[in-house]
């Protein structure tokens, strides 16, 4: 235990308070920095402005899904149903689209479809008392049915009006609209977590669910509205992608069982968030959301296979978790370490 | 007089109202030949969900068993159709489930990751490392007469896989609730700090029942290559769902603790028999995880209710 105590540079916290609460982003930052300066030597193509921006639009996706994700992870819960909800997001802003439908009528369908799946999982969650990830994985399960026999399992596509299209490939200034999209959920996520009551009740929700209680918090309704944020989310970035190929696929976004959830998750625990709630940030779940697009763009470049990809994504997801809960041992240790001495 | 409870009656309940549902909407449903059908291809369900039911008893969950079965299906194919002697195909078999069931449980013991996020990573990798093996596209050749008939065989005048379902619930029975194992399991599920206090090594039950359902899951695969003579990777999904189904329908607690191998068995029927019914009425394959998505969510919502409304009583007494 010794030895453990002696990893940790006490001394660097003690004189630096604030360095010790971003103690994850700055480690996160880092390895980041770490990772790109390396990419470039792994591939010539790493930097080009094409590269950059291409990777900085995938991250887009993931990253706003991811910081639903965080919010629904922040309560002790977990969504696993978000690669199931932007694909029948994607289905039905495709479908209405090519019906004909106007563009501002398509999203107001796909978002009230998206506060629906957020709804329901939500209200299931709080008021059956049931495990999120079981509810999740059936409203997962239940969407991709309902996915599959109204596409009848083929792809949809049709005359998409060009003004939908820019929503997913259209750029602003030289920045694709997906990243600027991403900026500004990130920065109002970061707003409303520090500024608003709504965002202390997320977090002491999922720190301590009783003192969240009778300290005048209606925990149902925070937890039932942390779900409905996260499908909100999953929604925007569904809508974000789908416009980009204007065309509607029922297989591409659940690459075998495990897809975009696995993804969010992903980021949002290397992001220094704590599967059991109440930990995290909004900048760290972002930052995790680049670490892991930069490794997921860097893979095929350097000539990986798709399927050693997702061997390394399901590693990737095993470190972080490892690295979370590993802290928290960590911690205990600590702590006990305190008491004796 | 004690009030009965519905969510020990609710899956015999299901199995009796599907039953005469069943021989109503199809005329072919009710006969002995339609029955022993629905259990010999209940053979991989069967053993799964008595494997996740070993995992729900200690409090964990293993959604990494469809994958195993892929895995296991494809290398049994693979040593199939290079005529390997068919013990060493059941010994490399088993020895996949150990593997895989180690590392579950040493994910969920030793590293302290939540159950369902180290099984998910694993369910993902495992399915890599099938499509790895394989190369993508199935493994198709001929295969020999034997390897089929470990599932398509005859003994004593019954299709062998109704005897491997016999002797599966059999021996889970005799396990759980006959060896000192068994109510170890148990006592993991009813309280793990109260069964450390007793002695139970609580980690390696743990470790134990993760390689239960993992070898489970293996010689699952096994039969499912043995049946369709190919090696194909992308069998086994979505059979951690048909799994928790029939421990949720069972009245296996999800929270650990409570369950019994016969709710298990029912839970079995009544799935496969829901599937069976499907596939007789020409329901589309694609709606039919609809249909038993709603199944599980309204089956746990009765039985969580039930127990907050027995939770709120005692509160009341006291």
């Amino acid at each position: 235990m010794a030895v453990l105590k002696s990893i940790l540079p006490k001394a660097l916290f003690k004189k630096r308070p604030y360095i010790r609460e971003y103690k994850n982003e700055i480690a996160i930052s880092l390895l980041i920095i770490v990772v790109f300066v390396v990419s470039q030597f792994l591939s010539p193509v790493f930097l080009s402005a094409d590269n950059l921006l291409n990777l900085l639009r995938q991250t887009a996706y993931t990253a706003i899904a991811a910081i639903g994700m965080y919010f629904v992870i922040l309560i002790g819960g977990i969504d696993l149903s978000i690669g199931a909800t932007v694909q029948i997001v994607g289905m039905v802003s495709i479908m209405m689209m090519v019906d004909g439908v106007s563009i501002g009528v398509t999203i107001a369908a796909a978002l009230a479809v998206g506060l629906l799946v957020g709804l329901l999982n939500g209200i299931i969650v709080t008021y059956g008392r049931l495990q999120p990830f079981v509810v999740t994985l059936v409203t997962r399960q239940i969407m991709q049915g309902i996915v599959l026999v109204a596409s009848g399992g083929a792809s949809i596509s049709g005359d998409v009006p060009d003004t939908f299209m820019q929503i997913g490939a259209g750029y602003i200034g030289f920045i694709p609209v997906p990243v600027v999209v991403m900026f500004v959920i990130a920065v109002a996520a970061f707003f409303m977590m520090r500024k608003t009551t709504f965002g202390r009740r997320l977090y002491i929700t999922g720190s301590n669910q009783t003192a969240a209680y009778y300290s005048g918090t209606n925990v149902r309704r925070v937890k039932v509205l942390a779900y409905v944020l996260c499908a909100l989310f999953a929604t925007v970035s569904g809508l974000l992608s789908v416009a980009r190929i204007g065309a509607f696929q029922p297989t591409t976004t659940h690459g075998g069982a495990a897809g975009m959830e696995l993804n969010a998750i992903a980021a949002v625990v290397v992001g220094g968030a704590s599967l059991s709630g109440g930990k995290g940030s909004i900048v760290g779940t972002l930052l995790g959301a680049v670490l892991y697009g930069i490794l997921s763009n860097l893979f095929p470049l350097i000539g990986i296979s798709s399927y050693i990809q997702q061997l390394i994504q399901g590693f990737i997801i095993l470190m972080a978790v490892l690295i979370s809960s590993k802290g928290k041992i960590l911690r205990v240790l600590r702590k006990e370490g305190a008491k004796v001495a | 007089m004690k009030k009965i409870e519905i969510s020990k009656l609710l899956p015999v309940a299901m199995l009796i109202a599907l039953i005469i549902v069943g021989s109503q909407l199809s005329d072919s449903f009710f006969s002995i030949g339609n029955f022993a059908n629905i259990i010999q291809y209940a053979v991989e369900s069967a053993l799964i969900g008595i494997g996740m039911t070993f995992v729900l008893m200690v409090g964990g969950i293993d959604l990494s068993v469809g994958s195993v079965l892929a895995f296991s299906s494809v290398v049994s194919a693979k040593m199939a159709l290079s005529n390997v002697a068919l013990p060493l195909i059941f010994l490399t078999v088993i020895a996949i489930g150990l593997a895989c069931g180690l590392v579950n449980g040493f994910l969920v013991t030793r590293f302290n990751i939540e159950p369902f996020m180290a099984t998910l990573a694993m369910m993902m990798i495992m399915r890599a490392v099938t499509f790895l093996f394989t190369g993508g596209g199935p493994l198709t050749g001929t295969v020999g007469d034997s390897f089929k008939q470990i599932i398509k065989g005859r003994t004593l005048g019954m299709q062998n896989g109704i005897w491997y379902v016999i002797a599966a619930f059999l021996l889970a029975l005799l396990v759980l609730n006959r060896t000192r194992f068994g109510r170890h399991v148990h006592a993991v599920g009813g309280g793990e700090e109260t069964s450390k206090l007793f002695g139970v090594n609580a980690d390696k039950i743990k470790i134990a029942v993760y390689i239960i359902s993992a070898v489970l899951a293996a010689l699952s695969g096994l039969f499912i290559a043995a049946r369709i003579g190919i090696g194909e990777p992308r069998s086994g999904q979505g059979y951690e769902m048909t799994a928790i189904t029939i421990c949720v329908i069972g009245g296996i607690s999800m929270t650990g603790g409570k369950g019994s191998i016969l709710g298990t068995f029912v839970g079995t029927m009544v799935v496969c028999m829901i599937k069976n019914l499907m596939n007789l009425m020409n329901i589309n394959t694609d709606a039919q995880p609809i249909v038993t998505g709603a199944v599980i969510l309204i089956t746990s919502l009765i039985v969580s209710r039930e127990l907050v409304n027995k939770r709120k009583k005692l509160v009341k007494e006291v």
